[in-house]
């Protein structure tokens, strides 16, 4: 089977309950950054280790898009969630099926992202609404 | 302020801001400083300018001394800047630094931008950003904050209208704006959705246009003008990195400028008789007036339902029409609203001039996105006051 191309390499990866996005903690602080970087904006540090942030967070901020962006299908909705325990907010795509609302309860998945002109689906990772006991 | 010079306005110009396809950036830029240059008075020797920034956030290069070449000036020290939609103010606050710190006595700021020439579509972010990738855009951007200011601050969407529909009446007394017309709440709500709940009208039209102002010292301004407009502060930030759980309505790079303005000037937000700023975005006055201080967060509602923001409140945000009526030059809005105040201020502003005398007056661009920082990544922000 061919690989799945995602939008962007060290992102995601599967865990032991489904997937997860990859944090990058500063070995000397233990700041998490989301995506990776090079070096820690809180201590200057420049030696990190990988870390699965959480699978949910809560919707912080939410918007759709309704016009041609990219390549994304549309409506392309979009926003920032936040994981209070990693105390990271990541920016990204979100499902646009779902009726969203600041405070909502979020899970990442993986998903198609777009798909490219000869066909090719682009994967990466997409915020869902999720009911939390 | 800290034993720097006065710099002062000397002279201001603009063009009329609106679609002008196939008209270059350059040639903006000249009738720009050409207007300027004439608004100084006919002893005016252009020769005697020592410097030139010019803005500009597109392509291109060597705006400043293709402009200057038009004008018959040559041989100066020149420069040419890009901060975003702050690339104007830091031009003007590049030549304000120089004359304040003696390194010249008198210089011109031109900003000029041709957006009609770009291919159609959102302003995005960064290119190569995660954002960027994502499809992340300021009008998304803008949609972001909107939601927030009716989820969290009980703001309504005839609120989220509000500045767009006064901005739009504003701009029925400025003969430099692209729209002089009024519209009403159902004219934004029939308009096409851009990004939930923005609307093409809540976002200001690409339209092309330049803007110039000519500073210098007290001294050399006394030949010329009876009225002297100072520059009592000037400042250019970038935003600082993001914290998890940083609120998005607080812009935080405008509360930085607003802190370091206040401190340096010593006027407060009290003081504000005008305030031109960027509202590329009609929800991004709303949240400014939390972020200048004006009220505090979570009575931006009531300020604006007291009339605060209008012609005839207590502190008039964008009489010009701003940017929701003459466009966003990207290089050119910065010295745009400087040279507008610099007009109030001295009562030189025609059919707009508001009629109360003002005394100080507040300008702000900010612009950008860069995942990892604070929205919007860059910002600038000047104070002028009247003898």
């Amino acid at each position: 089977m061919e690989e799945k191309r995602y939008f962007w390499d060290g992102l995601i990866r599967e865990g032991n309950d489904g997937p997860v996005l990859i944090g990058h903690r500063c070995k000397k602080c233990g700041k998490i950054s989301f995506p990776a970087t090079t070096l820690c904006t809180d201590c200057l540090g420049q030696e990190f280790e990988d870390v699965d942030l959480p699978r949910c967070g809560k919707l912080y901020s939410h918007t759709t898009t309704e016009v041609p962006v990219g390549k994304f299908p549309l409506p392309h909705a979009m926003g920032h969630v936040i994981f209070p325990d990693a105390k990271v907010r990541v920016f990204g795509p979100m499902s646009a099926e779902d009726d969203l609302r600041s405070g909502d309860d979020m899970m990442v998945t993986e998903d198609v992202l777009w798909t490219e002109d000869d066909g090719t689906p682009v994967w990466g990772y997409r915020f869902r609404k999720v009911e939390v006991q | 302020m800290n034993g720097l010079r006065d710099v002062v306005v000397l002279g201001v110009g603009q063009t009329v801001f609106g679609k002008r396809r196939g008209v270059s950036p350059i040639t903006m830029g000249v009738e720009a400083a050409k207007a300027a240059i004439e608004d100084v008075g006919p002893g005016f020797d252009p020769k005697s300018l020592e410097c030139v920034y010019a803005s500009r956030s597109r392509d291109d290069t060597q705006t400043a001394e293709n402009i200057m070449q038009f004008l018959g000036i040559a041989g100066l020290e020149m420069h040419n800047t890009e901060n975003a939609c702050a690339s104007g103010g830091g031009a003007v606050h590049l030549l304000w630094k120089d004359i304040a710190y003696g390194v010249h006595d008198i210089g011109i700021a031109i900003g000029t931008e041709s957006m009609t020439s770009e291919k159609p579509g959102l302003i995005g972010v960064a290119g190569g950003d995660l954002a960027d990738v994502l499809g992340f855009s300021m009008p998304a951007l803008a949609g972001l904050c909107c939601n927030k200011l009716i989820e969290e601050c009980g703001c309504t969407l005839e609120d989220i209208a509000y500045p767009s529909i006064k901005n739009h009446r504003n701009a029925l007394l400025n003969p430099y704006a692209m729209y002089k017309k009024e519209i009403t709440f159902e004219d934004v709500m029939r308009s096409k959705l851009i990004s939930d709940p923005v609307r093409t009208l809540h976002c200001c039209p690409i339209t092309d246009g330049a803007a110039a102002v000519i500073l210098c010292t007290p001294e050399i301004a006394r030949k010329y003008a009876h009225k002297l407009v100072k520059i009592a502060t000037s400042k250019v930030l970038s935003a600082p990195f993001e914290k998890w759980n940083d609120d998005i309505l607080d812009t935080q790079v405008m509360m930085d400028l607003a802190k370091a303005c206040y401190d340096d000037s010593g006027f407060g937000p009290e003081d504000l008789d005008l305030i031109e700023l960027h509202d590329a975005f009609a929800c991004e006055e709303i949240y400014a007036t939390r972020c200048l201080g004006l009220c505090k967060a979570g009575d931006e509602k009531k300020l604006i339902h007291d009339g605060v923001l209008e012609r005839t409140g207590k502190h008039p945000m964008n009489v010009s029409g701003g940017l929701q009526s003459l466009g966003h030059p990207l290089g050119a809005s910065g010295v745009r609203v400087v040279a507008e105040v610099a007009s109030q201020l001295r009562g030189e502003a025609g059919q707009r001039q508001l009629e109360n005398h003002p005394k100080v007056g507040l300008t702000q661009m900010i612009g950008g996105y860069l995942t990892g920082l604070t929205v919007p990544a860059v910002g600038s922000m000047q104070i002028l006051t009247v003898e």
